[in-house]
């Protein structure tokens, strides 16, 4: 987590530098699905090939029980689901920094052991936070 | 405010199964269960409709992941007098509340309020008691929020059916 005053970075300036050279993936819970509302448009957005779009659908799958395609509309998952789906999407993304904020509250205690596994087993390369609340951004 | 037992279709191909009547009257009522079985679409396509149907209650409903309502309130607050700036989540539940408080103020009549794993659930809670004398606040959520709560607890039957159960308390 970046907390506003990176250590020597005391100015507006030199801080944008920082996160422009250091990008970082924002995952709202609230706000999970990013697109229209179809798997296609969180694809695009997420940046995942056929590949890491099959890999994501088979994962998903697993987990829920959903058979989901390309076409299919995200808005009929439960809240739960669409929280699972934005961490499956962030975490087979290129994104080298993943952020989450209030990740855990619409989950289930199974499922946020089984995000808790994801997380260890997808996204070990990266540097992946958390935070309760927006504010804490 | 009741849902009668039986069998309520919700989306084609998903159904709940209520066990027994259900009766929102007063108090708090907790909604439990994994995710995925049917608690926002019980709210929502069951309890929400027949609210707004009914002159009778306020009802207030806080979505789950609330940025589209968000967005909604944003424009409301923006529009209608008196015009004020909605910021954030904490800004649109303020709003909610206060909007609430206006109309009981203006004419008391018992209060339904829904509540889909708020992230603000115990502020929630304490203007309603501070305010609304005769309350009913129904909410779903991962943890114990508030102990004093009947349960509802929703079970999955199958993928296509849910089980919801009253259990005495």
């Amino acid at each position: 987590m970046y907390p506003y005053g990176y250590p020597g970075f005391e100015s507006l300036t030199l801080r944008h530098f920082f996160i422009m050279d250091s990008p970082i993936l924002f995952c709202n819970a609230s706000l999970p699905i990013s697109g229209g509302g179809t798997l296609r448009e969180e694809f695009i957005l997420y940046h995942l090939d056929s590949a890491l779009q099959a890999a994501l659908i088979n994962e998903f799958a697993s987990i829920t029980g959903k058979e989901l395609n390309p076409q299919s509309d995200l808005h009929t998952l439960s809240g739960g689901q669409k929280v699972l789906m934005m961490t499956l999407l962030a975490l087979l993304s290129p994104a080298k920094s993943i952020h989450f904020v209030n990740l855990w509250h619409s989950l289930d205690t199974q499922n946020r052991d089984l995000v808790k596994d994801l997380i260890a087993r997808l996204g070990a390369e990266r540097r992946i936070t958390h935070s309760a609340s927006e504010d804490d951004n | 405010m009741i849902i009668e037992a039986g069998i309520h279709q919700i989306w084609p191909g998903f159904d709940l199964q209520i066990a027994s009547e259900l009766h929102f009257t007063s108090g708090l009522t907790h909604l439990q269960g994994p995710n995925g079985v049917g608690k926002s679409s019980f709210l929502t396509q069951l309890l929400l409709p027949r609210l707004v149907k009914n002159p009778a209650y306020y009802c207030l409903y806080f979505e789950q992941q609330m940025q589209l309502q968000i967005t909604a309130v944003k424009a409301y607050a923006a529009l209608m007098k008196p015009r004020v700036q909605v910021e954030g989540e904490a800004d649109a539940v303020d709003f909610l509340l206060q909007d609430l408080l206006r109309s009981y103020e203006a004419e008391p009549r018992p209060s339904l309020v829904l509540m889909d794993e708020s992230l603000h659930a115990e502020r929630i809670k304490a203007f309603l008691d501070e305010n609304i004398p005769d309350y009913s606040l129904v909410f779903s959520s991962h943890g114990e929020l508030f102990p004093s709560a009947r349960s509802i607890v929703f079970k999955p039957l199958s993928s296509s059916r849910s089980l919801v159960d009253a259990p005495a308390n």
